[in-house]
């Protein structure tokens, strides 16, 4: 290591972001590939060269994607399934998130005889593979009336995120000092106020990553969508194999790739806007700071 | 009546048991309103464990808690009328300053005009006007914990609690707000229980010491009664720095009157017991002790009449200078003794030195249970 940072452009240095821009353009590639090809026109990608930029540059691919072309039965765009998508992903986040919160709260603060056995058991969640739960869940979901719901769909989501994001809070919880809820609770203040008032206000980091991985996962999600899901709630990722996988008529590349880049670019947002703080949140409690 | 007046906060046959074991075993402790309560001992010792009994965080297993006669011991901790200073300080962190000493009101629900005035009037008292706005990281360790009394003061309460509050500060800043926490006391004369392991804390501060060893108390008493009567071998360790020397030996009672002696030395006692004299017959093994300030250099006291001459010579193994003592530590087969002599006394390692002992100071403890024999 120490080699490296000797000399400011010393052959190891240069080696290093050699190595770093070589890993860079490889998985870089794929996502160029997707955006130049999603602003040419049909004709120019059967001339075979994936990796040209657009002779012609244009944007009727990206329009087509977004409310025109044929998804299924329909000829309605990625549109509506974009909005199904947000309708879902925002409430299964956010209360899944409360919620985990909450019982990462109460297993550290407020512990309670047998408190690490439902801690185990909330964390045995997080590995039962999606395909084990389909049918008893569907089953579920016809008992409680939500089948093909949007309000289905989160409640399976709000469920499965339970596990990560209960772990997620108790981890953080278990070094918030326990000094701090005493002291509240001589002022006062209540489960709840010590709740919103104390421990919530100082949860910035790891309610970042939860946020993060919640949306990632939930958004990403195919298989709940593909199953539970009815005509009128058909999230993005199923839309957009729909349309990538509609066996009629020419396979319009340009359209799909339009069509991956726009049901990607929600991660890709949060990723931007609040990546730093997933970095700091992870790390937290890791060190003393 | 006049009884519950003096005994303000009664800890009666207080008992905590964590899966069977014992934390704290049936301890009985009172202090008077306005008196400054010291629980000290080792860590482990169960002080803590008691304070935050006190404070209504850890249930009793037996026993009872009265403040004014009122038993609080099942009440919630916000109703036992008590303010509590944590050892972290346990400052609100997304709080500001004049947010966290007003926090308890604020669930209490005093209207916010009261409230600014009550933390200007601790703020005065405390002098921390200035940081009112500021959050707690950015606060010095000092200028947090005044905030942390602050938000303790403001409740105006029956009996304020601390737990170690200064164990996180650096060595001179200790000293300062030690001497601030007594004049605080001297002022608001409000009761106080305070948990330390520091036995010069407890000492400079306490009106009344509990010293406790595994969950049992060893003794209670006024700090000149704990550092001079000590009830045992762990009292008589434990308090005073540097500790107290202690040898096993024998009585000896011989025609020129009763004496200590242990390996070939011999100290003869000032005016023995009847209880040592009625030992030196039956049982002569005893635990001598002898604090380190009562070892002195002989020269000062051989003409000043001391008529017992309980002078030793002894091998100096250390000298250290502390700049108004030297500390000298001797050791020789048969015992090792720490002896205070003036600075301006000339000590070499390796040398022999005539040491004088203040036998009229000595301590004497069964040598079998360490109980003192007086």
């Amino acid at each position: 290591m120490s080699t490296l940072s000797t000399g400011k452009f010393g052959i190891g240095r240069l080696a290093l972001y050699l190595v770093l821009l070589v890993f860079a353009i490889y998985y870089l590639l794929p996502l160029y590939v997707m955006l130049a090809n999603s602003f040419k026109p049909l004709a120019e990608i059967r001339q075979g060269d994936m990796l040209a930029l657009p002779q012609v540059w244009t944007l009727d691919p990206w329009r087509s994607a977004w409310s025109t072309a044929q998804i299924g039965i329909q000829a309605t765009g990625l549109k509506p399934y974009f909005v199904n998508s947000i309708v879902m992903v925002v409430p299964a986040v956010l209360l899944s998130t409360l919620l985990g919160a909450l019982n990462g709260y109460v297993l550290t603060k407020w512990r309670f005889r047998g408190d690490g056995v439902v801690f185990g058991l909330i964390l045995l969640s997080c590995f039962i593979p999606f395909q084990i739960v389909l049918i008893p869940m569907a089953k579920m979901l016809g008992v409680l009336g939500l089948a093909g719901t949007t309000s289905g769909l989160v409640l399976v989501h709000l469920v499965y995120g339970l596990g990560f994001t209960t772990l997620f809070f108790r981890n953080y919880y278990a070094a918030f000092p326990t000094e701090l809820v005493r002291a509240a609770q001589i002022d006062g203040a209540g489960f709840f106020r010590i709740f919103t008032r104390i421990l919530l206000p100082s949860s910035g980091p790891i309610i970042v990553v939860t946020v993060i991985w919640q949306f990632t996962n939930i958004w990403n999600d195919f298989l709940f969508g593909a199953s539970f899901a009815d005509a009128d709630s058909v999230p993005m990722t199923v839309a957009l194999n729909n349309l990538v996988s509609s066996s009629t008529g020419v396979k319009e590349y340009n359209v799909h790739f339009a069509g991956a880049v726009l049901a990607a670019l929600p991660t890709l947002i949060v990723y931007v806007v609040s990546g730093r703080y997933f970095v700091r949140g992870l790390m937290a409690g890791a060190v003393k700071g | 009546m006049n009884n519950s007046e003096v005994r303000f906060l009664e800890i009666d046959n207080l008992g905590k048991q964590y899966a069977g074991v014992d934390a704290l075993k049936s301890v009985s402790l009172d202090v008077e309103q306005g008196g400054f309560l010291v629980l000290v001992g080792p860590s482990g010792c169960g002080k803590s464990t008691l304070l935050n009994m006190i404070a209504g965080f850890e249930p009793a297993t037996t026993g009872d808690i009265r403040i004014a006669g009122r038993s609080i011991a099942n009440l919630h901790p916000s109703k036992r009328d008590i303010a509590m200073v944590f050892q972290s300080y346990a400052l609100y962190p997304n709080m500001t300053v004049a947010d966290n000493i007003g926090f308890g009101m604020e669930t209490r629900g005093v209207p916010k005009a009261e409230r600014l005035t009550k933390i200007a009037e601790v703020a005065a008292i405390l002098q921390i006007e200035p940081l009112l706005k500021r959050k707690p990281a950015q606060l010095s360790g000092g200028q947090r914990q005044r905030v942390a009394m602050g938000r303790a003061l403001v409740r105006d309460p029956q009996a304020f609690l601390f737990d170690e509050p200064l164990s996180n500060l650096d060595a001179r800043l200790r000293v300062d707000m030690r001497a601030e926490i007594k004049k605080l006391h001297a002022r608001l004369g409000t009761t106080i229980v305070y948990v330390t392991h520091d036995q010069i804390e407890a000492m400079t501060l306490a009106t009344k010491i509990a010293v406790l060893q595994h969950g049992e108390l060893q003794q209670v008493g006024t700090p000149d009664e704990i550092y001079n009567r000590p009830a045992n071998t762990f009292v008589a360790d434990f308090m005073g720095s540097p500790a107290m020397n202690r040898v096993s030996g024998q009585l000896l009672d011989s025609d020129d009157g009763l004496s200590v002696t242990f390996g070939k030395y011999r100290l003869a006692l000032h005016e023995p017991s009847d209880e040592l004299c009625r030992r030196a017959k039956a049982n002569p093994r005893i635990d001598f002790g002898i604090r380190s300030e009562n070892i002195n250099e002989a020269d000062n006291h051989n003409g000043s009449g001391d008529r017992l001459n309980n002078t030793l010579s002894l091998t100096v193994e250390l000298v250290e200078p502390t700049g108004s003592d030297t500390f000298i530590a001797t050791r020789d087969d048969d015992c090792s003794f720490t002896a205070r002599i003036a600075n301006n006394i000339p000590a070499r390692m390796g040398e022999r030195m005539a040491l004088w002992f203040d036998m009229s100071k000595a301590h004497f403890f069964d040598s079998d249970t360490g109980v003192r024999v007086s």
